[in-house]
């Protein structure tokens, strides 16, 4: 919850609670070790006054024995008593009494009857009697007697003559003037009590004071908090008599200076919080106005203002550590936004442009006008150099082409300064220059290719690289950057298809190339859709030794949204080359698959072959496919065959015949299509699991007129079987063709001799009412 | 000295006297068992005749004190305060018997005093408080006083006596009372009889301060 707070409450809270928390323990443990003392002072006082109280009672005894020794001493009173003179007796009672000032004269025999008294008040000699009996008894000189509701110190001495004759009995009253005196010596009020009732006291009026002569003992706690108005303490007098003195000393002393302690020390407290509050209200001040500073700092910085000039304001240290660490940061910043900015613009190979530059700068230069020649270069069979003389080395040409491609900028460019060479793929550049007319374009590009040409050197090593160069113009060929970059890869990859170092783009070229993305589009969209515009057709394959149509090949078919059909070859090779082939082999599949159920419910035994490219046998989820498609519609795999081009089967040789020889296994035969034209490697048929070799048709179109190929088909025909297979012939077009196949002992024909594809329906219908006539 | 002389007297008295043919020794003890040294023992018998010699008896002062502590004496006996001491002595008695006052200067005698009844006589004097003495007058009867060790040999007790009295100036009762006991004590032809006077001595009295003192 604190944190919440801003530093200066922070601060200002915490320092008045420091200062309340010093202010109440220093009060408490002052307040305690006070009342500590007070109450050690008090009992100090209390013994004090005891032993004034007994030294005052004893001196008193003293002037009362010395008083009474001088009355009983006398040979005359001796006389009086001894010849029980009543009258003489009484006068010098009465004489005596007056001298030592006492209160109370007394002559009592041995048996305690007394003889005679004088007293300065009136006193019953019948209860006077009996108290004296008792006091008799008693073994102490001084004694207490209450009286009438007072009290008397009493001396009594025996009369001598020499034996004991009598005693005389001298006695003081106790009374608020004693007391006050005792007062004055001991600063203590004192209450003589019997019984529990107050006799005479030296307070004014003692009856009042009553409820607050409470003698428990006081303990510290009852002098802080209780607040009460007198410590008393009860003091045995007299056991016997039952009388008792308490000592009370006033406790409003005390509260006072307690009271002014604790709010002299409320007021210091308040004080200093007061001058805290001002004190923390500057500290944070202190800290918050670098605070803000910095603040700002860092708002510039957010902002991407990174140079951060010295610090001017005087900071607290810290602070200025912080500024100049902010500042470091903005410079670390900046120095990386640029490293950022190089990297995200240039090849980080060649330190050239990258493709996203090169088409800003394209731009800027188009807005500014410019008319700008746009070489792409292509180093010829990169790939093959690399592998030659390592990537290493393969870096250091890039590089050098790079340098000397900016050198050429440079040299031919520098007035201008429009100029820019990137690199836009591993051995591929662009170069724009600016020109001003057409025939510039020619000579620029010879130049350049001369330039770029020149034996490089690599350590002693000359390499000679051959370029593909091709270019595009502002001028004839588009006014959008990326049209133009485009265009020129595409004139680059035609010079290097043409093995041309030097090819402009020809118009035209681009729109093909968008027809071909066209039809490729348009191609994935028919393989998804439900009324496909995809067909299969079935050409059949006629075994010779049977006269018998037991095979055919599945023939996929294509009418394009124009209507227009479209040549097969082309639109399998786009799908090969843009990916799309696995899918459309699928869609062949499944299709060839629900043609065969419904040829199965009608008995109708031919084995179909299907097409695959190298892409559908390396794909990881093909055999899962093909088994899975077979299945849902009851298809056993013997009733397919599937064919592969001799390309096919060589490429990812490994994974081929692995998945080849397992597909084989199941009971699928395999084809090997266009056999003669490819690389053809007899190694390869060896190790093949293959059970049908298809001679190409080139080989068969016009094998009557042909005896080359009549010798290659009749030879190829007697290999295949030497290596346990069967040969299909392709491209069968007349009867002597046919005738010659079968006395070759070809296995299967297929040709327009015999059908055309043609759709499934056609095909059952021919094959209903085929009739061999040959 | 003294004392054996007295002793001797008495001796020859009770043997003058005596009708039994055995001889009793009294032993005379406070509660404490202490031999009471000036206890007297009288009883009271008369005899034939008056036997107060015609010589004064002698109560002298010597170191402020009486000397002998008790006399004896019988009645209408005359009694000498010589004052041995060189300092005055103010002798007096307020007893029944004899009520006198005697301002004796040092070897300065003063005629005897002659004490016509019976009883105890108390002796004070009035610059010396703590003297005291006594003078025990009998009526011619028979009167012994106990020895150093608190004994008194009787030999011979007269037939017709039927009791005695002991007296002591300690005894609880006072000064004036005789214990009256039956003769049969003494006939109880025991060589040793032992009896015992309680005694008090006046303690003083406590101060304020030693009870305050004892207090705390």
């Amino acid at each position: 919850m604190l944190t919440r707070l801003s530093i200066r409450s922070q601060v200002a809270w915490l320092s008045a609670l420091l200062i309340i928390i010093t202010a109440i323990t220093l009060t408490t443990s002052y307040a305690f070790r006070t009342a500590q003392l007070t109450e050690k002072q008090i009992e100090r006082q209390m013994r004090y006054a005891q032993n004034v109280l007994t030294q005052y009672l004893s001196s008193q005894e003293q002037l009362l024995v010395t008083a009474t020794r001088v009355l009983t001493a006398d040979f005359g009173f001796k006389q009086a008593i001894a010849t029980r003179d009543k009258n003489t007796i009484e006068s010098v009672l009465l004489n005596h009494g007056e001298r030592i000032n006492a209160d109370l004269m007394m002559m009592v025999d041995l048996q305690g009857e007394l003889i005679s008294v004088s007293a300065k008040q009136t006193i019953s000699i019948d209860q006077a009697t009996s108290k004296i009996k008792t006091l008799l008894a008693n073994a102490n000189l001084t004694q207490f007697l209450v009286f009438n509701n007072r009290i008397y110190q009493l001396i009594i001495l025996p009369v001598k003559a020499p034996r004991e004759i009598g005693y005389a009995v001298v006695g003081f009253q106790l009374s608020r003037d004693a007391l006050l005196k005792l007062k004055n010596l001991t600063s203590l009020d004192i209450t003589l009590v019997v019984n529990k009732q107050h006799i005479v006291s030296s307070f004014g009026d003692f009856k009042n004071t009553t409820q607050d002569l409470h003698v428990t003992p006081i303990t510290t706690l009852d002098l802080l908090i209780n607040k009460t108005n007198y410590f008393n303490k009860q003091v045995p007098f007299d056991q016997e008599a039952g009388i008792s003195a308490v000592l009370s000393t006033s406790l409003k002393e005390v509260h006072e200076e307690f009271n002014q302690l604790i709010s002299s020390i409320l007021i210091i407290a308040l004080l200093i919080i007061l001058i805290s509050m001002f004190l923390s209200r500057l500290l944070s001040k202190g800290i918050s106005t670098p605070l803000k500073y910095l603040m700002k700092l860092t708002a510039r910085i957010g902002r991407g203002e990174l140079k951060i000039e010295k610090n001017e304001q005087q900071l607290p240290t810290e602070f200025n550590e912080l500024y100049y660490a902010f500042s470091t940061m903005g410079e670390a910043i900046s120095h990386r936004e640029k490293e950022i900015k190089y990297q995200a613009e240039h090849d980080h190979l060649t330190g050239l442009y990258n493709r996203q530059m090169l088409l800003k700068i394209i731009d800027q230069q188009l807005n500014a006008k410019a008319n700008l020649l746009i070489a792409s270069i292509n180093i010829k069979s990169f790939n093959q150099i690399n592998d030659t003389i390592g990537p290493e080395n393969g870096d250091l040409i890039l590089q050098g082409l790079a340098s000397r491609l900016q050198d050429y900028i440079k040299a031919h460019h520098q007035s201008i300064n429009v100029g820019a060479a990137g690199r836009i793929d591993s051995d591929e550049f662009i170069l724009v220059l600016a020109i001003s007319e057409i025939t510039e374009i020619e000579p620029e590009l010879l130049n350049l290719h001369d330039r770029l040409t020149q034996p490089y050197w690599l350590d002693d090593i000359k390499m000679n690289l051959e370029l593909n160069i091709g270019s595009v113009n502002s001028i004839l060929h588009g006014t959008s950057p990326e049209l133009l970059l485009r265009r020129v890869i595409m004139a680059m990859r035609a010079a290097t298809k043409e093995q041309k170092s030097i090819r402009q783009y020809v118009d035209g070229e681009d729109e093909a190339y968008l027809q071909k993305i066209q039809m490729i589009e348009e191609l994935r969209i028919a393989l998804h859709s439900e009324n496909s515009p995809l067909f299969l057709n079935y050409q059949p394959k006629l075994n010779l030794s049977n006269n018998k149509i037991e095979k055919a090949e599945a023939l996929i078919r294509w009418i394009n949204k124009a209507g227009e059909f479209v040549n097969p070859e082309h639109f399998v090779s786009l799908a090969e080359k843009s990916g799309l082939i696995v899918t459309l082999t699928h869609w062949v599949i499944k299709h060839v698959a629900m043609q065969m159920e419904q040829w199965n419910k009608i008995g109708l035994n031919i084995r179909v072959s299907v097409n695959l490219s190298a892409q559908d046998i390396q794909h990881p989820e093909f055999v899962d496919y093909l088994l899975s498609t077979i299945e849902t519609y009851q298809v056993l795999p013997n009733q397919l065959t599937l064919e592969l081009t001799e390309r096919d089967l060589a490429e990812n040789e490994e994974i081929v015949v692995q998945r080849l020889s397992h597909l084989q296994s199941l009971g699928f035969q395999i084809s090997v299509d266009d056999y003669g034209i490819g690389q053809s490697s007899l190694s390869k048929l060896k190790s093949l699991p293959v059970d049908e070799l298809k001679i190409d048709k080139c080989f068969i179109l016009s094998l009557e007129a042909c005896l080359k190929d009549q010798d290659i088909v009749s030879s190829t025909i007697s290999l295949g079987h030497k290596l346990n297979m069967q040969v299909v012939a392709e491209g069968v077009e007349n009867k002597e063709s046919l005738a010659l196949l079968a006395s070759y002992g070809c296995e299967y024909a297929q040709g327009y001799y015999i059908s055309r594809p043609v759709d499934a329906e056609t095909f059952v219908q021919w094959y209903k009412h085929y009739e061999p006539n040959y | 000295m003294h004392v054996k002389k007295t002793i001797l007297i008495c001796a020859t008295i009770i043997f003058a006297f005596s009708h039994f043919a055995f001889s009793t020794t009294i032993v005379i003890l406070d509660q404490h068992g202490k031999p009471l040294v000036d206890a007297v023992l009288e009883i009271p018998v008369h005899q034939a005749e008056n036997k107060y010699s015609d010589t004064p008896l002698m109560m002298d002062q010597i170191d402020k004190a009486f000397e002998p502590i008790v006399l004896i004496a019988n009645k209408n006996s005359l009694v000498s305060f010589p004052n041995s001491d060189d300092i005055r002595h103010h002798v007096y008695s307020f007893s029944a018997a004899k009520t006198f006052e005697l301002k004796l200067y040092a070897s300065r005698p003063k005629a005897p005093i002659k004490f016509e009844k019976s009883g105890v006589v108390v002796l004070g004097c009035n610059i010396h408080d703590s003297m005291v003495g006594y003078i025990y007058i009998h009526d011619n009867t028979f009167a012994v006083k106990a020895n150093a060790e608190g004994k008194v040999e009787i030999a011979d007790v007269p037939a017709s006596a039927t009791y005695f009295y002991l007296w002591h100036p300690d005894a609880v009762q006072g000064v004036d009372h005789r214990e009256k006991l039956p003769i049969s004590i003494l006939t109880s032809n025991k060589s040793e009889v032992t009896i015992t006077v309680n005694t008090k001595t006046p303690a003083p009295r406590n101060t304020f301060g030693e009870l305050s003192k004892h207090a705390h």
